[in-house]
């Protein structure tokens, strides 16, 4: 009996490759994913690849018209907008995804330790995320930074720390669906430990939903950073993080447009990328959606 | 005038890859009062023909490629949308397979009763809901029952409400597209018994759509035998089970286990149903007919009457 | 019906306490209250005497108990660092204005909404529907904020048709709470639009075709009655997000609401007055929570009958 189990193991394994392959037919996510590839790789290189400092003023040159030699303008400092804005997705994405990291080991760790155990434990823990829950997001993202203070370091705990809910949910209803399987029972009467029950059987079946829930809320994340920022949280000018280019654009919006509306198109074209790849993964692991 | 005629009806389902051929020429008549067993496997093409004849095909893929149906001398065929909405529920009724998933989970049985008598009788909602408490007497569930939900009944008192629906309007004909099949067999018992009286109370004619010869049986006096589509074997309830025709036939009784001969080994007929999208040259049933010969894979046979109202389509009935 | 709301309202005690909790541990753990508090009138006397005066020297505990009466019986949510004055006179006297806009932006996000998504689904694969889902599902990912102020630009700026800024006239509202359904409209139009999809291939939607109803009553009787409880789920969750947009939106804006009222405290370092408005923002969303919830139990009977027998809570928030 224990054989089967490691069997349909072994066809989850076979799934993850089916899934690969539908993922590649998706054109939408294909594309979201090659777009993200770009973005994600001009603003890690953003060094090599304009001419300009993000940091160095040239005041001369302040709010200069659209040009090839300022494919988005300057900032109120003169500064090139397009490297600023590189130098920024670096450090939005950088907190986006560090912080969904974060939430998610929590979230997977709660989620699967409160459906596994059960009893108080899980109740307190289950209720727990519905108080959090019913903060909203960005609030609460703010509200926890008016305690912990303002830089890159802050920002990230106080985003993971909302994030933690929905992964924790996620996480907590696919390992109850998987603890009630007969499969699990099998390797129980099998004589399966409990480290190697959860680490052979319940991660593995639980990573699919996880990792669509992942690559969804990095969308949410990355808007959440930017309002934070906007704001006057999170990450503040000088640092050039996307949301904070906005905060100051929002400043200059009657006498220079360039400055609010480059930032946000680079914001919503990662968010797209996101959520295609997301809703691509999603379809790819759907068993219904056979072709 | 029969009730209901069908001659030569040809539908297919048509997708971007492949066209399926449901219905290849099928034809029957039903006078008023007959209760007809279509019988015939999964994929053999009834409930795409039942679908036919009260219009609720899915129109892509699906589509009627001639043929006509004709409705006390009307053909359906060629009615507008509106025309066919005022037969639906009215003149020609249809019951469904699954019970469980057959009513609406919100809306109170009575209302869904009393929503196909609104539809199509002048009277108020008061009145409505007093008819369908009578329809729900008249299946055997009890009136007070009527502002109830489908969870708070089981699968057998669901197809009940089902079938309370599609007679309320007291109809002509009667489409059941295997309504005990998926009830336990003590259920199933209970709901045809049920279905016996009501046919003779309401003097209904019904197509009765199924797998299972033993219901044939109980509640037919006429069979047709479906295959890949086509119309193998009719006659009477008598001609079919006392002097079948069709190789196909005499394997379906074959099938069967027998309480008497508890001895014999059961003979299945060999091979599977025909895809519907490759079907086979010739007759379609020779690759699995023991009798087979080298014309059956050339031509189709036509259809011989062997006896008075008994038809095969095999030449070798002759 | 009526052990059913009670029961909801019971659930719910402790989840606003859960929130009290937290906004109280952020609250005591955003830096010296009292040091700002006494601000330049700082002498050692007179921070000892205040902190025995607040109660801050009691073990936490004790002063948590304290923290949830003062918001239950008096609604107190804090002293502004600023004004010195009760943060709750200046958040009630904000509140109905932030409540009127949050109201009309998910009003209209619903309605137009779920209309679009109904014409989505009936006219699946057509080019409306490819259009549609593709500008949703571009509106809900770029930020709505920033949505709003390219609007601003283009309407008032560039175009001059409508104010920027205040709500002097009607026409003030405008920009705000479009901005502000931006977000909602698109994910009712794709819920709507996949839910009435699921619903159209139900057995029972066959049923009633059978019986001679014509297609707007199917739609609208039967598939939307059903597919009207994921779409009051997702108006739960979009209220939840919906609050979180409209501080944004008021700053952007500069409407005076609760919303502008956080975002300037922030800008203070006024903490208080970004808690107590977080603290007034997650009761509003617990209350509608509540009244959703309750919502279902005349949507679904099956869910009314299961929260009577059982008493358990059936959770619809997972996406």
């Amino acid at each position: 009996m224990a054989d089967d189990a490691i069997r349909l193991k072994k066809m989850a394994n076979g799934q993850f490759a089916v899934a690969l392959r539908q993922f590649k037919r998706n054109r939408m996510a294909m594309i979201g994913l090659v777009m993200l590839g770009i973005i994600v790789f001009a603003c890690v290189f953003q060094h090599y690849l304009t001419p300009y400092d993000y940091a160095i003023q040239d005041i001369p040159n302040r709010f200069a018209p659209i040009s090839l030699k300022h494919p988005c303008g300057t900032d109120q400092f003169g500064r090139d907008l397009f490297t600023r804005i590189l130098k920024g997705g670096q450090i939005s994405m950088l907190i986006a995804s560090t912080a969904v990291m974060f939430a998610a080991v929590v979230g997977a760790i709660l989620g699967a330790t409160a459906a596994f155990f059960g009893g108080a434990y899980e109740t307190v823990v289950m209720r727990f995320i519905d108080v959090m829950m019913s903060i909203p997001g960005l609030l609460f993202a703010a509200a926890i930074s008016t305690a912990l203070g303002d830089g890159i370091d802050k920002a990230i705990i106080a985003i993971a720390i909302t994030r933690i809910s929905n992964l924790t949910r996620i996480m907590y209803s696919s390992t109850l669906t998987i603890i009630n399987q007969e499969y699990i029972e099998a390797a129980q009467a099998g004589g399966a430990s409990t480290a190697r029950i959860i680490l052979k059987y319940i991660i593995p079946n639980c990573l699919a939903p996880m990792i669509v829930q992942i690559t969804l809320q990095l969308g949410i994340t990355i808007s959440i950073i930017c309002s934070l920022s906007f704001i006057g949280l999170g990450v503040q000018p000088p640092t050039p993080e996307w949301g904070s280019l906005l905060n100051v654009g929002k400043g200059y919006i009657r006498q220079y447009w360039p400055m609010v509306t480059f930032p946000g198109i680079a914001i919503g074209l990662t968010i797209i990328c996101c959520n295609l790849i997301g809703d691509g993964i999603r379809d790819a692991l759907d068993p219904r959606l056979k072709r | 005038m029969s009730l209901l005629e069908i001659n030569h009806l040809n539908v297919q389902y048509i997708t971007s890859e492949e066209v399926a051929h449901a219905v290849n020429g099928v034809s029957l008549v039903l006078e008023k009062g007959d209760c007809l067993g279509l019988v015939g496997e999964t994929g053999a093409g009834k409930t795409t023909t039942a679908l036919s004849i009260i219009r609720l095909l899915a129109e892509p893929p699906a589509k009627v490629i001639n043929g006509e149906i004709l409705f006390n001398g009307q053909n359906l065929l060629v009615l507008n949308e509106k025309e066919m909405r005022r037969i639906r529920g009215n003149e020609i009724s249809m019951i469904f397979q699954d019970p469980m998933t057959s009513l609406n989970p919100v809306i109170p049985v009575g209302v869904q009763i009393a929503e196909v008598i609104r539809q199509h009788q002048r009277c108020s909602q008061r009145e409505a809901m007093e008819r369908a408490g009578i329809m729900l007497e008249k299946v055997g569930i009890r009136a007070e029952r009527a502002s109830e939900y489908p969870h708070q009944f089981s699968g057998g008192m669901k197809q009940r409400v089902v079938i309370a629906i599609a007679l309320a309007c007291e109809p002509k004909l009667l489409l059941a597209d295997e309504p005990t099949t998926a009830l336990d067999v003590t259920i199933q018992a209970q709901v045809i018994k049920m279905m016996v009286e009501l046919r003779k109370q309401y003097d209904m004619t019904v197509v009765f759509i199924t797998h299972d010869l033993g219901v044939v049986a109980e509640i037919c006096n006429k069979v047709s035998i479906m295959y890949a589509g086509e119309i193998v074997e009719y006659g009477s309830l008598h001609d079919i089970f006392k002097n079948a025709g069709h190789p196909y036939t005499k394997g379906l009784f074959g099938s069967l286990p027998s309480g008497g001969k508890a001895k014999e080994r059961l003979e299945p007929i060999k091979g599977l149903t025909p895809n519907p999208v490759d079907l086979p040259s010739g007759c379609k049933f020779h690759p699995r007919c023991p009798n087979a010969v080298a014309e059956c894979r050339e031509a189709s046979p036509a259809p011989f009457e062997v006896s008075s109202g008994h038809v095969i389509r095999c030449r070798l009935s002759k | 019906m009526f052990r059913f709301i009670i029961k909801r309202l019971l659930l719910m005690i402790p989840v606003f306490l859960g929130v009290l909790l937290i906004v109280f541990i952020i609250n005591r753990s955003s830096g010296d209250h009292v040091a700002a508090l006494l601000g330049d009138s700082y002498t050692p006397e007179l921070y000892q005497e205040m902190r025995e005066q607040l109660g801050l020297n009691d073990p936490y505990p004790i002063q948590f108990a304290r923290y949830v009466k003062g918001v239950v019986t008096q609604f107190d949510l804090g002293t502004s660092f600023i004004t010195k004055r009760p943060v709750k006179q200046e958040i009630i006297a904000r509140l109905p204005l932030s409540i009127k806009i949050a109201a009309i932006s998910l009003i209209w996000s619903v309605f137009i909404g779920v209309i679009l998504g109904i014409i989505s689904a009936i006219k699946q694969y057509s080019v409306l529907d490819y259009s549609l889902t593709t500008l949703a599902m571009v509106f809900s990912s770029m930020p709505s904020f920033w949505i709003g102020m390219m609007m601003m630009i283009l309407f008032s700026l560039i175009l001059k048709l409508l104010p920027a800024t205040g709500l002097d006239t009607w026409k003030g509202y405008i920009l705000p709470c479009i901005t502000l359904g931006l977000h909602p409209v698109a994910s009712f139009c794709r819920m709507t639009r996949s839910t009435m999809l699921e619903v159209i291939h139900q057995d029972y939607i066959r049923t009633a075709r059978s019986k001679g109803i014509g297609q707007l009553r199917v739609i609208v009787s039967h598939a939307l009655r059903n597919a009207a409880i994921p779409i009051v789920t997702l108006l739960g969750t979009q209220m939840n997000t919906t609050i979180g947009s409209a501080a944004v939106v008021e700053s952007v804006f500069n409407i005076p609401g609760v919303g502008s009222y956080m975002i300037s405290s922030i800008g203070t370092k006024d903490y208080p007055g970004v808690q107590g408005s977080v603290l007034v923002f997650s009761m509003i969303v617990c209350l509608t929570t509540i009244i959703i919830d309750i919502l279902y139990g005349f949507l679904d009977p099956r869910i009314k009958a299961k929260y009577i027998e059982s008493g358990k809570k059936r959770n619809y928030r997972e996406t």
